[in-house]
């Protein structure tokens, strides 16, 4: 027997064959095992809740999951959008659920709102790169990581009974490939039942024909592909939130109350609340988390690594692993780096040589002025000098010239007076003598 | 003793009556605008004030179209009459206004027009033929806040101040039938503040006499104390408890729309039309366009004393300060006219002399 079984192996055909068993062997407990582990481990889910302030987003949170989350009001004057994750640990028979609630504040409140879908995509993007970042370290617990990838987007729509607003659309254009997005209908008890169907006709309509992609309840799964079909033809959900209870025929009733009638929130006749709820918490929820991760991350993955130049094969078509693009890119960054740093090196070097021939220039163009002006300053001392020999001998002469004046005009002076006497001492006899020139 | 009261009698007691006449046969008018985001109930509201559909053929823009949409600004005219008093209704509507994703300074049309509506009367005032003047200012805003918020917005704020001080502004809280009561009064006086806090002077009704009833008075203090008024609109009739009234059919209830303790669209309905109306045209004329009149004159004498070539719209231009200089010369070319008087009497004198 076992020959045979042996040769029955080495030609065995490439499909698998599907054996009866002969008996109960037990493999039909690993959806158990799988479930009792995850349930050991807890589940993770995030929200994400973008509309206008005041719009209904925490009390509708506070009636989903029953309890009350402490949220402070938004005002609505804040200057820019920002995102305020808040994470709740709730427990439910044994099931433990790490829910992230995360609402865009102040959306929808500013004069200018050319920007406000910006911070919303920057949070969703850095939750994938968290994770994008946790899966390519070289030690990596992805078992224990916190998950924090939104894996549902309610935006909440406001109850015009018109159609979307601007903001609506261009925000969920920007927000449809990164997350999934279901559309509600707040404040339903604001309209009339016949406005309603025309509301969410025109809104289908201004969806599709802007081609925005929203969630659509899977309809693979035999077990609930009929009620998904059913609850897809219901959107956008309608819903009435209130964490009040009021007395309705005896029972009491989350309701809102007013002086024409009460609004039952579980009342299928007046809201589609509990048709959200069934969708998103009881049926799809798993669906929701895995659809986030193989499709919107897988995206953000892809052109992620795309950008930094990862390719899925090269040109011969032979797989590229990861390691080895990386290490090729890892070399090619560093030789980058080196050239980089060579070719700074070599600026530097010919900067300093020609900073150093300038001066070199500028030195020896003082010299040269130095030793001109020197030149010039002698030339000038000698002419004083020749100037001031000159006017010595001027004054020399001179002072010679006077002093021989002085001389003759002293002696002819004398000669007068000798004359003078003379004649007196003479007498007047002489008087018609020759006088003395 | 009936002879003696009516020799006493004068008879002026009948002026209220004379004026009664005249005013039915010249017939009314009224300009209200009505403003806020798309969808809150505008026409809805226009519709079950007036009792008539305005807006019968008009066309919604779809949310791609409105991303970059401009406002605009849309007259409907109606005649109507109720026991043979005219009303000539003018609604201005504003379509546009907070629809697109940017919306900065998106009120400038609005106050591009209710300027353009002071200035054309200004020009027919001091026209030579006034004899037909249309008046086109707006005597009433109607501003729409939006329910679904926690109390005014950026953009609230922004309209109302713009706006203050050249119409008056009435707000209400629109779709009010999403609030219960509590709610409702949460929010008023969260209005209430931030109207206080921003500096937003809207429309004051005004102090009533002290010789007035006390039924009056206490209608009076009740008014003021509702302010903002929560309003709900409807353009069907419903039957409700065996009557056909006009509201809104809900799973859970009827919501009527005259009925006082559902909103406070009587209150509005009284005060707009029934009580306030004139009250609302005679602040329009004698402060809203007064303040604009003065502006408007300061402003061109500045810049005629600076400009003497610019032309003045006006004939007449009374000159509010005189400085040195104009006198100087005013006071030369008096004596100058003087002078030349005397000389004509001289002239005359001597002809009749002669």
């Amino acid at each position: 027997m076992a020959a045979t079984d042996l040769e029955r192996f080495s030609n065995a055909e490439p499909e698998p064959r599907s054996l009866s068993l002969g008996g109960h062997v037990g493999f039909d407990s690993l959806p158990d095992q799988l479930v009792s582990k995850s349930v050991t481990q807890g589940f993770s889910f995030n929200i994400l809740c973008v509309g206008e302030t005041g719009i209904g987003k925490s009390t509708l949170m506070n009636t989903l999951f029953n309890t009350t989350f402490e949220t402070e009001e938004a005002s609505h004057h804040e200057a820019c959008v920002c995102l305020r994750p808040q994470t709740y640990d709730l427990q439910e028979s044994n099931v433990q659920l790490k829910l992230t609630i995360v609402e865009a504040v102040g959306f929808g409140n500013q004069i200018n709102k050319d920007e406000s879908y910006r911070p919303i995509v920057d949070y969703i993007d850095a939750q994938f790169e968290n994770y994008l970042q946790e899966e390519l370290k070289i030690r990596r617990s992805l078992f224990d990581y916190h998950d924090t990838r939104i894996h549902a987007c309610l935006y909440f729509i406001t109850p015009t009974g018109h159609s979307l607003k601007s903001l609506d659309l261009v925000t969920m254009k920007k927000l449809d490939s990164k997350v999934n997005i279901i559309p509600i209908i707040a404040k339903a008890d604001t309209i009339s039942k016949s406005e309603l169907h025309k509301f969410k006709i025109k809104i289908m309509g201004e969806l599709v024909s802007n081609g925005v992609q929203i969630y659509q309840f899977p309809t693979d799964d035999e077990a609930v592909a009929e009620i998904n079909a059913v609850m897809n033809a219901h959107l956008p959900f309608a819903v009435v939130g209130s964490t009040e209870e009021v007395k309705v025929g005896n029972k009491l009733v989350r309701a809102r109350q007013y002086p024409w009638g009460v609004v039952q929130v579980e009342n299928e006749n007046h809201c589609d609340f509990v048709k959200l709820r069934e969708m998103l918490i009881r049926v799809n929820m798993e669906d929701l988390r895995e659809q986030t991760h193989s499709r919107h991350y897988e995206l953000y993955r892809h052109c992620k690594l795309e950008e930094m130049g990862f390719q899925d094969s090269d040109g011969d078509s032979q797989p590229f692993s990861l390691q080895e693009t990386y290490e090729a890119k890892r070399k090619e960054f560093l030789s980058e780096l080196q050239r980089k740093e060579e070719e700074m090196r070599q600026m530097f070097v010919n900067k300093v040589k020609e900073t150093e021939l300038e001066l070199k220039e500028e030195e020896r163009e003082l010299h040269e002025k130095f030793e001109h002006l020197k030149r010039v300053y002698q030339e000038e001392k000698r002419k004083v000098e020749e100037k001031r020999r000159e006017l010595e001998e001027e004054t020399n002469a001179f002072n010679l010239r006077k002093a021989a004046v002085e001389a003759l005009q002293s002696q002819a002076l004398h000669a007068t007076l000798q004359q003078f006497i003379f004649f007196r001492a003479s007498g007047w006899s002489s008087i018609y003598s020759v006088t003395i020139p | 003793d009936k002879q003696d009261i009516d020799k006493q009698y004068v008879g002026f007691a009948t002026l209220p009556n004379q004026v009664h006449r005249k005013s039915v046969k010249k017939g009314f008018d009224f300009t209200l605008m009505v403003a806020g985001e798309s969808g809150l109930g505008k026409s809805t509201l226009v519709h079950s004030l007036f009792l008539t559909d305005l807006y019968k053929d008009r066309k919604l823009l779809s949310a791609e179209e409105r991303i970059s949409q401009t406002v605009e600004i849309l007259k409907h005219t109606v005649d109507i009459e109720e026991k043979g008093v005219k009303l000539k209704l003018t609604i201005v509507d504003t379509p546009g206004f907070g629809d697109a994703v940017n919306n900065t300074e998106c009120w400038k049309p609005i106050t591009d027009y209710v300027d353009q509506q002071f200035e054309q009367y200004f020009r027919d005032e001091s026209g030579l033929n006034r004899k037909n003047i249309q008046d086109n200012r707006v005597h009433c805003c109607l501003y729409f806040i939006s329910p679904f918020g926690h109390g005014l917005r950026p953009v609230d704020v922004g309209f109302m101040k713009a706006l203050h001080e050249k119409v008056n502004i009435v707000p209400l809280i629109a779709k009010a039938d999403c609030l219960v009561p509590s709610e409702i009064r949460k929010l008023k006086e969260r209005i209430r503040e931030e109207i206080d806090k921003f500096g937003i002077h809207v429309y004051q009704f005004p102090e009533c006499d002290s010789d007035e009833d006390e039924d009056f008075k206490q209608q009076d203090r009740e008014l003021k104390e509702s302010a903002p008024f929560a309003v709900i609109g409807s353009n069907t009739v419903v039957e409700a408890k065996g009557q056909r009234v006009r509201g809104r059919l809900y799973p859970w209830g009827i919501v009527e729309v005259e009925n006082q303790a559902h909103c406070d669209f009587v209150k509005l309905r009284n005060m707009l039309i029934r009580t306030h109306m004139h009250d609302l045209k005679d602040v329009t004329c004698d402060v809203h366009y007064e303040n604009y009149r003065a502006h408007c004159i300061q402003q061109m004498t500045s810049k005629l004393t600076q400009d003497s070539r610019m032309e003045s719209p006006i004939p007449i231009l009374p000159l509010p300060t005189p400085d040195a200089e104009t006198e100087k010369l005013i006071r030369m070319k008096d004596e100058e006219l003087r002078r030349m008087q005397e000389m004509l009497q001289r002239m005359k004198q001597q002809m009749q002399d002669q």
